[in-house]
Parts: structure tokens; C-alpha cells; sequence
């Protein structure tokens, strides 16, 4: 039984422009299809990644499961019993008028958990009277702390992380992360881990969902992605990554930005960028079949 | 060298004090060389970049030392033969493209006026369409007269780059120009940078707090912490090889693409803030290998290796 | 040690950098003392008509040769202190000019965070009614609502309740500067990750708007408020000058310029002058008052 299941999960968002200029400008409504028809399951105790650039929808999913929105088509199924979410910015996280012992006592309060705020921030390296101070007192990695503290405080068995060490300095995201690791293992959490950085990602995921155009293309353990990779974008993603051992192996970095999302590709989305699109592949939008979402893969083109 | 700094400090003097962003740093760009400077949010990168386009916003000021371009010094001009300087000499791209280009005009009336002050009499729009083609702007005839909003980030970055180019200047100043981009476009950017350079001759100084970045552009790279240079030296060896305990930690601490799960080396602690940095070396806080010595003095760069690195441990014995 | 960290905070100081703050809140805090201790303050009580002695009427202030020194700024056509009736008449301007600030910040506010965190047809209609209303000037609202009332109750019925009425009727009148400001505020804040965080732990949307989003949108509206104090004794004043407003048992600073200026020509300029300068006075040191605390306030000025 997974402990979360997304089923043809969608969610749209009307951006239409106001009414009164789309009669004047005889505009139809325009719609934005930010997620469309996610399916995946999170086991118990594992930590899934969802990679993807800006825009390919993986916030927008964090969102849904979590609650903030609504999915527009889909079904989304949570067998655990709390789940808390960790934000990207650091600043803007916490309230900046409530002491740090209220904005852990929150969840105490609210939930009626069994946790104590000295007890929160003990666990993620804090001192019992750093509750006394206001969060602009602290550093990004410590204000990151004070997230972490605060969802753990709602005693969650599932956490979604959204990019939660993307605003923090190199040392201070090794920091987190090693804390997040620490955690996972002392509290027996399962974590959905959002990220653009393929690095990061393969440090701390069981296994990696790659998302491109509000579609997951690829989803395969972490060991198989990041060795053999499939999907064309999941190799052009790992190829774009700067190469820090400077191997000196040459790179060819993938021509064509990413589409108007208003104006989507017929069929795969990746197909104006992709060297191997056929008429298939500009036709029909592939389904994720054996982790990939490829027709080129599929008909054992590549 | 293009550009030479020597002992460049950089002060903002505040109610509770005066607090030192930059402490005594030195360092040289040669013709066509990369330098990347790295570092840490509050490290005092972006601010050497500001301090050596002499756009510092007040009340930061720069104390003392020298910056001297192609020889000549600039850091005591006044300001209008700065400003000819700025822009003709020395070309800047910021981190953010959507605020580095003006939402009102074309891009090809600001690429025009920029190079009309600087190239009076130069048939400005061919230099511009030529300079739009060698960034990688598809079709820049069809895309002069557009406006920046209609370009997307990575379009506009490279817009950026032309700009900066515009006048042919012997030193390029990027602060974090890939940043703000995702990581399809920021290769393409790296790549361009990296032509772009060796193309026309130009020195770059690459701030940024991304090593991967540096790996791929840069021949030589500084390490900066808490306003100084802690390690300077040619890319491969700082990376491979560092030499300050610092450097060692970041590098120790930057996750790598593979198959293994490693658990990340962490330097314990954060950057001193400006108003608080320790006497002596100003790592020692959380230096696993301090000693009596890094307490109480502060060390220059002194030769390890084949690098410089501000290190006690380093000190001739 | 209080008082001591209160002299060092960041307001404080700059209050102190600055002289015509510091002449500003002395000049207010007399003012304020004395309207608000005008029973007891002042040398009569202007009201009783058992005190007065209509043989006094019409002395010139106490530095004329034809003055009296228990009259030091002179009296009027019954012989009333003109100290003291400008005493009294502070007290009411200040007393309604508060009270209706209070009741057009709690208007406002409320309509500001509705409007702005709830968005969509709620924030379409309050601002449209926003919009209507800020196309007539205040006066005319303020009198409008003085007029219905008026009508609605009996004359007696009227003067009793003549100072809530025109409370109601100039806080009426000023509600929108605050519910803009706010709505702009709520829409930003509720976009911050603190705000999601809360939702997450599931509060409520009104226990969110009180506890999270609004100490972090009053800023502003303290600056409006005390610079529309000055406003609203203004209001009052020109209500009570046309004779709209308070009644003429308990005047304001208004009222006694109305009935002072019937004898300006007559020479007796003392009766009107003074309660004039004394408003001028008033409205003066509040106004800069108001202009150092937006200043202090502003971050980018520290």
C-alpha cells in the first residue's frame, strides 16, 4: 500500500485576461494547463525527487498533494496521517512579527502534537532559547531550521520539500541536506523532494522523477537515471549540468528554450527540441510506460 | 594585465560603526583570461565587482589601495571620465536580465546608444545586428525593434551580453550571469561567454558562488571569504587540489552527480557577519586545523604550491 | 533598562536627530495635555452659564491696556474665557478627530484584508464601492450622512447623538485610503510561503488574516492614521464652521472660529483668531509628527 498515490492528476489555471478586455478584444479564456495527467506513488520511507526546470510543473504538484490547491481532474490518495511542507525562501517562510517559539508552537497548538518547542529545535541543531528571538536574527541556514522544526513539530509521517536548499550558500545546503538525511532516518519520514538541481538530487533520492511541461517523462530509481538515462531531456538535463570533475568531455548544449506554456507542442512536448522526433512523436503525446515517456524509447530507436 | 587590484579595501561606515566588506585584497586579470571569483553570499564578491565600476551605492566607499586598468589608474577619477570609461572599457552584465535592460525601448535602440557613446560615427545598427548574431539571436533583424519583455530569460541574458560587448571593452565584469537561469540555458550562456572572450580578447571577471560555473569558463579562480581572498590559483588546482581549509570544505561540500549517496562534508558554523569577524584569520571559528598563530594574525596569500592560499599552515617554516 | 533600550531603539534615535520632530511632539504633547485636562485645566468652565459675567464680554486679550489678566487671551460676546473655551473646543475637535480615525481604520482595515486576501468578486465589489466613493470629496460624504441622519431622528434626538453621528460620518468618509493600502499589502503578503505554511498546518482563512497577515500590514496604516487625525479635526472643523456640525451647546475649535468671525469686522478679532491659530497649532504638530513616523518607519531610510 503506498502511502501516496497520484492518479491522471491535473490542475489548470485560468490567466485569462479581465473580462471586460477579452470582450472588447474578442479573446477567448485562456487556460493554463500547469500539470497535466501526473500519475506516481511515494512508498514508505523513501524519498522521491521531482527534477524539472522552471515552469515544468513539480511545485505546482508539490502544492496539490499538500493541499494548497485543488486538482482540476485526478485523484490524489494519502494513506499516512500528517504530511507538513518546507518552502524554498528561507525569508520568506517565517512571520516575521511572531517569535520563533510561536511559529514552532503553531503546529504544537493547532494539531494538539506531543512536542515541545525546545524539543523541535533541539532536534534540527537549534538552542531551547533561540525561541526568544525574531527569525531576521538568523541566518538563511538557520531560518531553513526553524522550517524544518516547525513541520516536524506537526509530528508528519510525509514531508514535501520544495527546493528547501536552493536559496542557502554551497556549505550551508550540505548542512541541511545532511540534517534532512539525519532526520529521515531518526524519524522514520518519507520525503517528496523538489529540486531543479540534478546534483543535490542525486545525493539524497531513492528515485528521481523528471518533469518536463507539467508531464513526468522519466521516473526510474536514482541509481539507473543518473547512469543510464533515457528520456532525451533527461540526457540533455544531466549533460547540462557544468561538469565539476572537468573530465574535459565535450558538451553540446541542446538548442530552443522552453515553449509557451500557453501555446503547448502538439503531442510530446519535447518534440521542437528533440533530435530524434518523428510524426509520431509530433502527433501523439507518449505515455509513461517501463519509466519512460518516449516513443523513440518505446520503438527502440535509441 | 588588464586589470590590477592592490590592496582594494571597501568600507560602509554605519551608525554602529565601520564595517569592512573588502579587506585589503589584490589580485590581476591578464588579456583574454577568465578570472572567476567565488564565494559565499556576504563574502564581498559582488561588492569588488561594484567597487572596480566604481557603482558602489553610498555610503560604501572604497578606503584605499589601487585599481589600475591597462595601466592606468581609475579607482580616484573623477566622474565623468569614469563614466567614458564605464561602458568603453569596461563592459558589466548583471545577475537579473529582466532589470539590466530598460522595458521601455527596443533592444535595438539600446544597443544603438550604447555604441553611438561611446563609437561616435560607427554605423551603430549594423554593429548592433552583428553583435545580436554572434550572441545567438535568431533572425536579429526581425528581433531589433522588439522590446525586452518579449524576449525570454536566456534570449535576454545573451541581449545583455551584446550590450556589454557594444563597445569593445578589455574587461567584462559578469556578476552571477547565469543565476537567474535554468540549467539548459545557463550552458548555452557559459558557452557563449566562454567564445565571446576569446573572440574578441577581452579579460572576464566571473563573480559567482556556483564552482560548477567556474569549472567550465574560467582559467583562474579566487576564493573569497568574509571580505578576503582566502585562495587564488588556476582552476584545476583549486578544485582538484585546494590548499586553504576553507576551500577544502567547500569543495568537500558541493554535491556531485553519481550513482553513490555520500554524505555531503559540512563546515560547521556560517560566515561572521561584517560586524563581527574574528581577529587573526577570519576562518578560524571553523577551521578544523587551526592553531595558536591563526588566532592572533592575519595571514596574507602566501605560495602553496602552485597557488596562493591565506593559510598559517602554508607559512614557510 | 527599559527606558534605556527604548532611548537606543532605531525610532527613538532618529526622533532624537531631529529638532522639529522633537519641538513637533512637545508642541502636540501640550496640546494634547491640555485639550485632554481642559475640565481641569482650564481658569473657567465656558459652559456654565452660572459662572459667566456678561459685564466681562468682549475684553481684549491681557496685554491690551483694556484686558484683564483672568482673561489672558480675551472673551467673547458672553463673556466666556477664550483660554478656556479654546480648551474645550480642542478636546471635542481632538475627541471626534480620534474617534473617527479609529472607526475608519477598523472600516478600512477589515475591507483591506478581506478584499485582498480573499480576491475575485469579494475584492471586485469592495473596490468598485471604494472607487464610487472616492469620486465624492469627503466633505460632501461627511455631509450626506449628516443630512440622513438629520432627517431620520428628531431634533432633540439629534443633538444627543450629534458627536457619534459625525464620528460615524467623517470615519465613513475616510475608510478608503486605509482598505487600499491594506488590500495591496494582504495581496502581497498572502503570497509569501509564511502565509502557506499556515494553511498547511490547516488554520483557518479568518485566523490566518488576524494572527498571521495582519501585524504585518499595520505599518502604513499607522502613518495614515495619525496624519488623518489632522484631517479628520480639519473635517470636523469646517463641518462645524458651516454649522453641520457639533452642536452649539458643546463647540469645537470649529464652532468658535464660526462664532468669532460674525465679529471680526467689528474689531474683536481675538474671538476668532485664537481658536483658529490654536487649530492651526494642532493640526500642524500632529501632521509632523505623522511625517517623522513614515520616515522612521521607512526601512530604506535607516
Amino acid at each position: 500500500m503506498p502511502l501516496l498515490k497520484l492518479d491522471g492528476v491535473s490542475r489548470d489555471f485560468d490567466v485569462s485576461r479581465p473580462w471586460l478586455n477579452r470582450v472588447i478584444e474578442r479573446e477567448p479564456r485562456r487556460i493554463l494547463r500547469a500539470v497535466d495527467r501526473v500519475s506516481f506513488e511515494i512508498h514508505k520511507g523513501e524519498t522521491l525527487a521531482l527534477v524539472g526546470e522552471s515552469g515544468c510543473g513539480k511545485s505546482t504538484v508539490a502544492r496539490l498533494i499538500v493541499g494548497l490547491y485543488r486538482p482540476t481532474e485526478g485523484r490524489i490518495a494519502y494513506e499516512g496521517r500528517r504530511m507538513q511542507m518546507i518552502f524554498q525562501d528561507p525569508y520568506a517562510s517565517l512571520n516575521p512579527r511572531w517569535r520563533v517559539k510561536d511559529i514552532v508552537a503553531e503546529p504544537i497548538r493547532f494539531l494538539k502534537t506531543s512536542q515541545t518547542v525546545p524539543e523541535a529545535l533541539l532536534q534540527v541543531g537549534l538552542a531551547p532559547d533561540d525561541g526568544e528571538k525574531y527569525p531576521h536574527e538568523f541566518s538563511g541556514g538557520q531560518r531553513q531550521r526553524i522550517s524544518i522544526a516547525r513541520a516536524l513539530a506537526g509530528e508528519p509521517d510525509f514531508l514535501v520539500c520544495d527546493e528547501p536548499t536552493s536559496a542557502l550558500d554551497v556549505s550551508v545546503q550540505a548542512q541541511i541536506l545532511n540534517l534532512m538525511s539525519d532526520l529521515q532516518k531518526r524519524l522514520g519520514l518519507t520525503y517528496l523532494f523538489i529540486s531543479h538541481n540534478l546534483a543535490v538530487v542525486s545525493q539524497v533520492a531513492d528515485r528521481v522523477g523528471v518533469m518536463y511541461f507539467g508531464r513526468i517523462v522519466e521516473l526510474a530509481p536514482a541509481r539507473q537515471l543518473f547512469s543510464r538515462p533515457r528520456h532525451p531531456y533527461t540526457r540533455m538535463l544531466l549533460d547540462a549540468v557544468p561538469d565539476l570533475a572537468m573530465s574535459g568531455k565535450p558538451r553540446v548544449p541542446v538548442a530552443g528554450e522552453v515553449p509557451n506554456p500557453l501555446a503547448p507542442p502538439s503531442g510530446c512536448a519535447f518534440n521542437p527540441r528533440c533530435p530524434y522526433a518523428n510524426e509520431r512523436c509530433r502527433a501523439e503525446v507518449p505515455a509513461l510506460l517501463d519509466n519512460v515517456a518516449c516513443h523513440a524509447v518505446h520503438e527502440g530507436r535509441i | 594585465m588588464t586589470l590590477e587590484v592592490r590592496d582594494l579595501t571597501v568600507q560602509f561606515p554605519t551608525r554602529r560603526g565601520v564595517l569592512t566588506a573588502v579587506d585589503a585584497i589584490s589580485f590581476s586579470i591578464a588579456p583574454g583570461e577568465v578570472l572567476g571569483v567565488v564565494g559565499e553570499s556576504g563574502a564581498g564578491k559582488s561588492i569588488t565587482g561594484l567597487a572596480v565600476i566604481r557603482l558602489l551605492e553610498p555610503p560604501g566607499r572604497v578606503a584605499s589601495g589601487e585599481i589600475r586598468l591597462e595601466g592606468r589608474r581609475i579607482d580616484n577619477l573623477p566622474h565623468d571620465e569614469m563614466r567614458k570609461i564605464r561602458g568603453r572599457k569596461i563592459g558589466v552584465i548583471f545577475q537579473d536580465p529582466l532589470t539590466s535592460l530598460n522595458p521601455l525601448y527596443t533592444i535595438g535602440r539600446q544597443l544603438e546608444e550604447t555604441i553611438l557613446t561611446h563609437l561616435p560615427g560607427v554605423d551603430a545598427r549594423a554593429r548592433a545586428l552583428g553583435l545580436l548574431k554572434e550572441v545567438g539571436i535568431p533572425a536579429p533583424e526581425a528581433r531589433y525593434n522588439a522590446y525586452p519583455h518579449q524576449f525570454s530569460g536566456g534570449m535576454r541574458q545573451r541581449v545583455v551580453i551584446a550590450l556589454a560587448l557594444a563597445a569593445e571593452p578589455k574587461l567584462i565584469i559578469a556578476d552571477e550571469p547565469t543565476t537567474a537561469l535554468d540549467v539548459s540555458i545557463q550552458a548555452q550562456i557559459i558557452a557563449l561567454l566562454q567564445r565571446v572572450a576569446r573572440d574578441h580578447g577581452a579579460s572576464v571577471m566571473l563573480i559567482t558562488h556556483d564552482m560548477g560555473v567556474i569549472a567550465e569558463t574560467a582559467q583562474r579562480v579566487a576564493v573569497m571569504y568574509a571580505g578576503r581572498i582566502v585562495e587564488i590559483g588556476a582552476v584545476h588546482d583549486v578544485i582538484h587540489a585546494p590548499k586553504h581549509p576553507y576551500t577544502i570544505g567547500l569543495m568537500g561540500s558541493i554535491p556531485r552527480i553519481s550513482t553513490e549517496r555520500q554524505r555531503l562534508v559540512q563546515i560547521e558554523g556560517s560566515m561572521p557577519r561584517l560586524n563581527a569577524i574574528p581577529r587573526g584569520c577570519p576562518f578560524n571559528p571553523r577551521c578544523p586545523r587551526r592553531f595558536e598563530r591563526c588566532l592572533a594574525e592575519r595571514p596574507d596569500l602566501l605560495p602553496a604550491a602552485t597557488s596562493l592560499a591565506a593559510c598559517w599552515l602554508h607559512a614557510p617554516a | 533598562m527599559v527606558f534605556q533600550r527604548l532611548w537606543e531603539h532605531d525610532l527613538a534615535w532618529s526622533f532624537r536627530r531631529s529638532p522639529v520632530t522633537v519641538v513637533a511632539a512637545l508642541l502636540t504633547l501640550l496640546c494634547v495635555g491640555g485639550a485632554l485636562l481642559a475640565p481641569w485645566v482650564s481658569p473657567q468652565d465656558p459652559f456654565d452659564m452660572g459662572g459667566l459675567n456678561l459685564n466681562d464680554a468682549f475684553l481684549p486679550p491681557a496685554w491690551d491696556e483694556r484686558g484683564m489678566a483672568r482673561y489672558p487671551l480675551g472673551t467673547d460676546n458672553q463673556g466666556r474665557d477664550i483660554l478656556s473655551t479654546i480648551l474645550h473646543g480642542a478636546r471635542i475637535s481632538l475627541g471626534v478627530g480620534i474617534a473617527a480615525v479609529l472607526f475608519s481604520l477598523l472600516l478600512g482595515v477589515s475591507a483591506g484584508l478581506v478584499s485582498g486576501y480573499f480576491g475575485g468578486r469579494v475584492d471586485a465589489v469592495i473596490m468598485r464601492i471604494a472607487d464610487v466613493q472616492l469620486s465624492f470629496p469627503a466633505i460632501l460624504i461627511a455631509l450626506l450622512i449628516d443630512g440622513v441622519a438629520r432627517v431620520a431622528l428628531s431634533g432633540e434626538r439629534h443633538d444627543e447623538l450629534a458627536i457619534p453621528v459625525l464620528v460615524l460620518a467623517i470615519g465613513f468618509a475616510g475608510w478608503v485610503q486605509y482598505a487600499r493600502t491594506v488590500r495591496g499589502s494582504t495581496m502581497v503578503e498572502r503570497q509569501k510561503e509564511y502565509v502557506q505554511a499556515a494553511r498547511v498546518i490547516g488554520r483557518r482563512p479568518l485566523a490566518i488574516l488576524l494572527s498571521h497577515v495582519l501585524p504585518n500590514v499595520l505599518g502604513p496604516v499607522l502613518v495614515i492614521g495619525t496624519i488623518h487625525i489632522a484631517t479628520a479635526i480639519i473635517t470636523e472643523a469646517t463641518l462645524s464652521f458651516l454649522g453641520v456640525g457639533v452642536p452649539a451647546t458643546r463647540p469645537s475649535l470649529g464652532t468658535l472660529i464660526r462664532i468669532g468671525n460674525e465679529f471680526l469686522y467689528s474689531g474683536e478679532w481675538w474671538i476668532t483668531v485664537f481658536p483658529g491659530l490654536a487649530l492651526i497649532v494642532l493640526v500642524l504638530s500632529v501632521n509632523l509628527l505623522g511625517d517623522w513616523l513614515r520616515d522612521a518607519l521607512n526601512p530604506k531610510l535607516r
